[in-house]
């Protein structure tokens, strides 16, 4: 089992890199998100995995398993959907994250994140800002790292812009807060 | 001159927002939210055709060249290229085909 960070490039535009996670599992153990069944899929020749990125849905920043784009991008990079010359691909980066507790506490650490940040966001939603420019999906992916006690150096290649910006914590936690969360792209 | 200049830069315009609405009427009518209705090729193929048509036809108008028509072409395409990458950002995450 192994949790990346990964990074590809924007569909459908000649610049622009959108990052996600991938966590490759040996097992076919279905994980529970907001009540529904999240099963690993096939991405390429003896891997399997669950590819979770956060999109701009209905304009909310909300969480997306198997998002087309991403699954595709991560099936390219393990071989497991051929291109031919004049087709473009996403060019799939990833990034090994390294943490301090055990591979499998970790990801039931970030099953838990998504969980809660699923939950939450129909509570208290992050509006998707204009044109990216804003708490995006690359600050999502980077936020739930830093979050779960993951390092990783989330900077890519490409045009990733706000990777660095973090997301509350509060948006992760599965608590009513005491005091109401920041609104993020106002 | 100038005026003369602004007729391609129009076609390009006016191009890249018919690409763009003949995609999004037909991922309207096919109930596609997350993706390109247009094949790639035809995507990235028509722009980069109109393009260096466009291009072609500016240096035609500019012609014979001097360096303040070769600065003018070149700020139209900067132009236009921004403009394009700009108009497609907005289209391709404001409408949810992807996103940053």
């Amino acid at each position: 089992m192994t949790i990346y960070i990964g990074a590809r490039d924007l569909n459908g535009m000649p610049v622009g890199t959108h990052q996600f996670l991938l966590i490759t599992t040996d097992k076919v153990i279905p994980v529970k998100i907001d009540g529904k069944l999240i099963t690993p899929k096939v991405l390429g020749k003896g891997i399997k995995g669950y590819v979770i990125g956060a999109q701009n849905r209905n304009r909310r920043l909300q969480v997306e398993f198997f998002e087309r784009s991403d699954f595709i991008a991560v099936k390219e990079y393990f071989g497991g959907i051929e291109k031919s010359f004049f087709q473009s691909d996403f060019d799939a980066e990833l990034k090994e994250v390294s943490f301090s507790n055990s591979e499998l506490l970790s990801q039931v650490r970030l099953f838990q994140l998504i969980n809660a940040f699923t939950i939450n966001q129909s509570l208290d939603p992050i509006k998707y800002p204009s044109a990216g420019f804003g708490f995006n999906s690359n600050s999502w992916a980077g936020s739930m790292i830093k979050h779960s006690g993951g390092v990783v150096d989330t900077d890519f290649s490409g045009l990733d812009i706000f990777h660095d910006r973090l997301i509350p914590i509060t948006y992760f936690l599965p608590i009513c807060p005491s005091a109401s969360r920041p609104v993020l792209n106002k | 001159m100038i005026l003369k200049c602004l007729k391609p830069i129009i076609l390009w315009v006016v191009s890249i927002f018919f690409l763009v609405l003949v995609d999004y009427a037909f991922r309207s009518a096919n109930g596609l939210s997350s993706a390109l209705y247009l094949n790639e090729l035809l995507w990235f193929g028509i722009p980069l055709l109109i393009g260096a048509l466009c291009a072609l036809w500016l240096f035609a108008i500019l012609k014979p060249f001097t360096l303040k028509k070769i600065l003018i072409g070149f700020l139209l395409i900067v132009g236009a290229t921004v403009f394009y990458l700009g108009f497609i950002l907005f289209y391709i995450t404001g409408t949810g085909v992807d996103s940053f």
